[in-house]
């Protein structure tokens, strides 16, 4: 009868053992799984944020892109006004105009430097600190564009009337 | 039947109430079509030098919606 009951206590003590080993087990695979869980999902939000950027990105490019053709054309049209009519001083309209291209060169680092800012963004362990240097380097961008925009505006209208008066 | 009547007014608004949900979380969100008129705009520009032929395509350029999805951006990151 004693052997019976040794026998039970002894079949508990491994049944107990073995159900909290297979529990201690099963918690890393738990942890691992709450870790691809929540990669999965933060990668979904970085391919979402990364195509958002990119739009915006190729937006400002193409922006940058048609000023800068844009300058091509005034500086086209200064040439021809140099070379048709010699009376007409340009001097101030070409001073202008390179400093639109200077300012439109730097647009150009600022938009590569906002290319690292997201890539480092979505990386980022804090990404809400990397978004606020993605913000500034927009405004950036977006602010020198429009300074760019107001000079040939002013070139433009600068040379029409310097044109008007002779 | 009247047990029906409200499961069938209770699935009907389930579906609007989710249409509604999807019409307001993608209003900051431009379409590909959309998106690829407005960047088509953008490119087409006249190659004359002609004054009022630059002056038009300056008056064209479009500067006001740059970073229209970084309202998205921030909405994905909170």
């Amino acid at each position: 009868m004693q052997f019976v009951k040794l026998f039970c206590v002894v079949s508990f003590l491994f049944f107990t053992q073995a159900v909290t080993s297979n529990v201690k087990a099963s918690e890393p695979i738990r942890e691992n799984r709450k870790l691809e869980q929540k990669e999965r999902i933060s990668a979904v939000k970085r391919e979402k944020i990364l195509n958002f950027s990119n739009k915006m990105i190729v937006r400002l490019e193409a922006t940058v892109e048609r000023i800068e053709k844009l300058i091509t054309r005034i500086e086209t049209r200064i040439k021809k006004i140099e070379t048709d009519s010699k009376n007409i001083n340009v001097e101030e309209a070409k001073e202008s105009l390179d400093s639109a291209k200077q300012k439109l060169a730097l647009i150009k680092i600022e938009i590569n430097t906002l290319k690292d800012d997201v890539l480092k963004m979505v990386e980022s362990d804090s990404p809400k600190l990397v978004f606020e240097k993605v913000k500034i380097s927009l405004d950036k961008i977006k602010e020198g564009l429009k300074e760019v925009h107001q000079l040939l505006v002013k070139i433009i209208g600068d040379i029409k009337g310097l044109r008007s008066t002779k | 039947m009247k047990n029906r009547l409200v499961i069938s007014l209770l699935a009907v608004l389930a579906i609007v109430l989710g249409f509604l949900a999807v019409i307001l979380s993608d209003r900051n969100i431009v379409s590909p079509e959309n998106y690829e008129a407005e960047i088509s705009k953008v490119e087409k520009a006249s190659n004359s030098d002609d004054l009022d032929s630059i002056e038009e395509d300056l008056d064209q350029t479009e500067l006001d919606n740059l970073d229209i999805e970084l309202t998205n951006i921030q909405t994905e990151l909170n």
